[in-house]
């Protein structure tokens, strides 16, 4: 709220992940989709076998480095501290009891009574240098930090206190006999050390301390990565960054943070003792690209065929093509991350970019001996994956049918390929098979984003009735916003989260009887029942439509006729009050008597039909009349009328463009002024000759609002002196256009009288 | 322009309506939201002895939750009422300690998201703790000890139980008035939102609109926006303040897409990196590196502001739908003397001067 730079809800983050900012520097409210939520993929990695690289996945929350953590997934494994402690007393105390001594806040060693393992063992065989060392080490705890004192409850008093620590520390590590927590104290004094800034005391203490052997146990390691954070030798840094990441698992992700990719790899690959650590290095550059990748995995797989690297670089490469070329293909929404090189592409371009990055790895990937790597289901998979993006069904299905070959995979695993396969088949045939319909009945309920990537692919491929009801089954759950696929031509975005409006927007009226009839004699099986349960509850729903979508052509005849079958069907028909044929702008409120009069939506049009004829009929002595009714009649059944639900479902203060044929008529209320011009130049009552010319010049008003709004570009104001209809009525009516133009409610005294003459004549 | 076209539609739809409001009590006052300020300039001291301020409700500090560290105060604020300018009327100087303050503490949701009982007992302690501390060291030539706290949070339904916890606490340990703001979409819909156990709320009459869903509305303000949360709620159970936009921000476009906002922007001291399209529209000519982001060469920024003329619709929109008590207190976010000279004197004082017109 007042902090408007906080008021954002975590879905406003959208805007700072795009730019890879800083919350505190960028603001919006409201809510969008997070990239995380529009980022399209089928293919979990969590289920594969690389869950020690589970916070590397390929994922929005980690590129554009919020490092909001709660958001990565992280792999949940023993800390290698209390595995150690547990080795150092022979696994005689339980991990969790090593943990809580160890870790947790709440625990107090020095209570009596308590009941934890680890403590009892150390009671018991007089422990005293390790009791002593870890209430000396939790102690330590609390002056890991930067920001000292946040509370300002105890102020600027770490600094000298690390100081004294870190001489006790010293002391200790003298009089301590135990080698190992020698180490420890060691590590604490390095750790207060960076926490003081003390940079080159550090590098010293650790030289002394800490030799290079071959050894090493985690603590070995922590201490080498506050070495190595204070290094001014970047390339060296992250070589010794790419061991750590590799030694200690639990703090993976810190490491990553402290990589920096712009220092060349060749900077820290002259550091590398062997294939493995290279491979290791390919490997960390290679996780801090967000874009395509396929040059690391080249250079891994030329190190090592086999490395588990290599398949997890793969699975990402996958994730991220799954995000660049579907999420824009489906969703029409930009993919979840986007490389700066493509920022100011168009959507069309992205995904082709996308396609040719695909063929690329397809290439690659076929000149590999699948019996050589190390997760050949995966190959097969991604292959599927890749073909089915560069349209080769037929091969796409071959790979996802040699992968589902494999039985021994998880079965989430297998899942996915199935997924994909219905997808293959449907590019490759349009229809769905049953084994397509088995898919999408078993996996639809809980993968939304499966459910419509059917939907769009069966849309694409022209199948639109079967495309129809799968949309109906995602209801007002959509998983996605849908975004029509015309409207980007017209470089309109209507957003809808409701299948019918999309159904509305997407479709003609003959193809939403072709679903009307489809619905009518759908034969019952088990499939068929599943994707009708929602759709069937709003047939009349698109009975209406169809009527609808025929009176924004104007085709009243064909209108009327649908309007009338939907009544037919329909138990309780909209009913239309007979102002509908008076404009807002003049009619009495107060007269009231003729108000509750209410016509079916077919018999509005009938009558306004009836009215059309009249007014074309040149010895009708009220045509000019006739053709006012009919003015009003399509006014209000624009975005300013009273009864623009014989043309919308929704109406809102925003002056949203949607991309239906007839918005320019529904925003500018074209119709409503030809006949208000038409009753002007018919009529020959003076009075109402200059009402009409002000209505009509109200609508010319609405056009130019439109217009401006239609091509709003920045450079240009609103203009409302072209108004040529208000420039006649001035110069026609001099003395009525200020009455006029002031106040609406004047607008009846004009029309009076033409009126009771018109009604006298009935 | 598309203000232009609101006003338009809000004349049309309300032109017919009539007015009738009893007298009420109405206390002036500014938020004050900076952080890194450590005195107010010339212009704000005047502009708060001029609109005859009562009540200056100042963040003293925001809270975070940190990984490692747990529920942290963040962007403290460094005010110092004690560093007054010595060209300073003393005159004014002495009317400014008269005025009440009311530390305002801006939490962020994830604080009650993932804090647990005792850490929410924690952060009462810290809190008025660090309240207390500050308004001591750099509040204390205020006559009047504060006697309320605001809390500002953006809460949701998922936090409702935690935040309303924090406050139940923090009303009944400190002895304190408290107060909070809501949001218009937890006014509206407060069943679901719930009523925080507070002595007040003041309601945000702005950010209606997403700057994305915008479309040329000005996303700010937005009059229709406004009573379409205002109309037909019934009173709402605790007294209700109004808080009402005076700020401006920067939409940034690229490529012809809106990418973000911007709340500050200097336009002066980046005379030589943009260039004028119109009013309010500018073109960067260079690339220019914002505090942790960067905007690039080509971006458009549009300058969003709340003009008096929205402001006074605003507020008679508020008048006639919202059932206010006899006495509230009027708050505009945010006193800076860049944020306000946008406005005339008399302009700012009329907008109090407004709920009794």
């Amino acid at each position: 709220m007042l902090n408007i730079l906080k008021i954002m809800s975590y879905k406003t983050f959208i805007i700072v992940l795009i730019l890879s900012f800083r919350a505190n520097s960028l603001l919006a409210c409201w809510y969008y989709l997070l990239p995380e939520e529009k980022r399209f993929s089928l293919i979990k990695p969590e289920y594969y076998s690389y869950n020690d690289f589970l916070s590397f996945n390929y994922n929005s929350n980690l590129f554009y480095q919020l490092y909001d953590e709660d958001n990565l997934k992280t792999e949940n494994i023993y800390d290698p501290n209390i595995l150690l402690w547990q080795k150092k007393i022979n696994f005689k105390a339980k991990y969790q009891d090593v943990y809580d001594v160890i870790y947790s806040d709440s625990f107090d060693i020095n209570q009596s009574n308590i009941h934890n393992s680890f403590v009892e063992y150390l009671l018991k065989y007089n422990k005293n240098e390790i009791i002593e060392y870890i209430k000396y080490a939790r102690n330590c705890n609390d002056f890991n930090s930067n920001y000292d004192d946040p509370w300002e409850r105890n102020e600027h008093i770490l600094i000298p206190r690390r100081g004294e620590m870190i001489k006790v520390l010293k002391n200790k590590i003298h009089n301590v006999k135990d080698k190992d927590l020698k180490k420890r104290y060691a590590f604490l004094i390095t750790r207060l050390m960076y926490y003081n800034n003390d940079f080159a005391q550090l590098q010293s203490f650790y030289q002394e301390n800490f030799k290079i052997n071959d050894n090493k146990d985690i603590i070995d390691y922590w201490a080498l990565y506050f070495y190595a954070i204070t290094l001014k030798d970047n390339g060296y840094k992250n070589y010794l960054m790419s061991i750590l990441f590799q030694k200690c698992k639990d703090k993976r992700l810190a490491i990553f943070k402290k990589v920096d990719n712009q220092i060349p790899i060749q900077n820290a690959l002259k550091f590398a003792r062997n294939n493995q650590e290279k491979i290791n290095l390919w490997f960390l550059y290679s996780l801090k690209k967000s874009s395509f990748s396929l040059s690391y995995l080249e250079k891994v797989n030329e190190l090592n065929h086999n490395s588990r690297e290599f398949s997890f670089l793969l699975l990402r490469e996958i994730n991220k093509l799954e995000d660049q070329y579907f999420t824009p293909y489906f969703t029409h929404y930009e993919p979840s991350i986007i490389h700066q090189d493509l920022s100011y592409i168009g959507i069309r371009l992205k995904i082709k970019s996308a396609k040719l990055n695909a063929n690329k790895l397809l290439f690659f990937l076929k000149k590999l001996n699948s019996k050589r790597l190390e997760n050949r289901y995966l190959y097969h998979q991604a292959l599927g994956i890749l073909y089915l993006i560069a349209d080769s069904s037929e091969l796409s299905l071959f790979h996802l049918n040699q992968a589902l070959k494999n039985k021994s995979v998880n079965k989430e695993i297998t899942k996915q390929t199935r997924l994909y396969k219905t997808l293959a088949f449907i590019n490759q045939n349009g229809i769905l098979n049953n084994e397509a319909k088995i898919n999408i009945m078993t996996f639809s309920e809980n993968n939304l984003t499966f459910l419509f990537a059917c939907a769009k692919m069966l849309e694409y491929k022209g199948n639109f009735i079967e495309s129809m009801y799968l949309l109906s089954k995602i209801k007002e759950d959509m998983y996605y916003s849908m975004r029509s696929y015309k409207s980007l031509l017209k470089g309109i975005d209507h957003y809808t989260t409701n299948y019918k409006e999309y159904i509305d927007l997407r479709y003609s009226q003959t193809q939403i009887q072709s679903l009307l009839n489809n619905m009518n004699v759908l034969k019952k099986n088990k499939y068929n029942l599943w994707k009708s349960t929602e759709i069937v509850n709003d047939y009349t729903y698109f009975t209406r439509l169809i009527a609808v979508k025929y009176l924004r052509e104007n085709n009243l005849n064909q209108s009327i006729r649908y309007f009338k079958l939907h009544e037919k069907i329909q138990a309780k028909p909209n009913k239309i009050n007979k102002l509908i044929f008076f404009n807002n702008f003049y009619s009495n409120p107060l007269n009231s008597d003729k108000d509750s009069i209410h016509y079916n939506e077919s018999e509005v049009l009938e009558l306004l039909k009836k009215y059309i004829i009249k007014s074309n009929t040149n010895k009708e002595v009220n045509k000019d009349y006739y053709s006012f009714l009919i003015g009003n009649c399509y006014y209000n059944m624009t975005y300013y009328g009273r009864n623009w639900q014989m043309k919308r479902e929704n109406w809102s203060y925003d002056y949203t463009f949607t991309i239906l044929k007839d918005d320019a008529e529904y925003f500018q209320c074209n119709l409503a002024k030809f006949y208000y011009l038409k009753a002007y130049r018919q009529t020959k009552d003076k009075k109402f000759a200059a009402v009409c010319l002000r209505l009509a010049s109200i609508c010319e008003r609405n056009k130019i609002i439109d217009n401006y709004y239609r091509n709003f570009d920045f450079y240009s104001e609103i203009n409302f002196d072209n108004n040529q209809l208000d420039f006649q009525l001035k110069k026609k009516f001099p003395e009525d256009y200020k009455e006029l133009k002031g106040d609406c409610m004047s607008f009846y005294t004009y029309i009076k009288e033409r009126k009771l003459n018109f009604e006298s004549k009935q | 322009m598309k203000n232009k076209f609101t006003v338009f539609l809000s004349m049309v739809l309300f032109s017919f309506s009539c007015h009738q409001f009893n007298h009420i009590k109405v206390n002036s006052g500014f938020y004050y939201w900076k952080s890194s300020s450590r005195f107010f300039d010339s212009i704000e001291l005047s502009l708060l002895h001029i609109t005859e301020t009562k009540k200056l409700y100042i963040k003293f500090f925001e809270i975070n939750r940190d990984k490692s560290l747990g529920n942290i105060p963040i962007s403290k604020n460094e005010l110092n009422i004690s560093y007054f300018s010595l060209e300073y009327d003393n005159n004014y100087k002495e009317k400014f300690f008269d005025i009440d303050v009311i530390p305002t503490v801006y939490i962020n949701n994830n604080v009650f998201k993932f804090s647990n009982k005792v850490e929410l007992d924690s952060l009462v302690s810290n809190t008025l703790f660090l309240i207390h501390k500050k308004f001591e060291s750099n509040y204390s030539k205020i006559k009047k000890r504060y006697d309320e706290i605001q809390i500002d949070c953006d809460w949701t339904e998922s936090s409702k139980e935690n935040y309303f916890y924090f406050l139940s606490k923090i009303k009944s340990i400190s002895k304190y008035k408290i107060s909070t703001t809501l949001r218009l979409y937890p006014f509206k819909y407060r069943e679901k939102m719930g009523v925080p156990p507070v002595n007040s709320v003041t309601l945000m009459c702005y950010n209606l609109i997403s700057p994305l869903n915008a479309n040329g509305k000005n996303s700010i303000l937005d009059v229709s926006e406004l009573k379409s949360y205002l109309k037909d709620q019934s009173k709402y159970p605790i007294k209700i303040d109004i808080a009402l936009p005076i700020f401006q921000w920067y939409h940034v476009y690229r490529n012809n897409e809106f990418i973000g906002v911007i709340n500050e922007f200097d336009l002066d001291n980046n005379k030589t990196n943009y260039q004028n399209l119109k009013e309010n529209l500018i073109q960067l000519t260079n690339n220019i590196e914002l505090d942790k982001f960067e905007l690039f060469t080509g971006d458009i920024i549009k300058i969003e502001k709340v003009d008096y003329k929205l402001i006074q619709e605003s507020i008679d929109i508020i008048k006639k739908e919202l059932k206010l008590g006899n006495e509230i207190n009027v708050i505009l976010f945010h006193l800076d003397s860049e944020v306000v000279k946008h406005f005339k004197n008399n302009e700012l004082q009329n907008i109090y001067n407004r709920f009794n017109s």
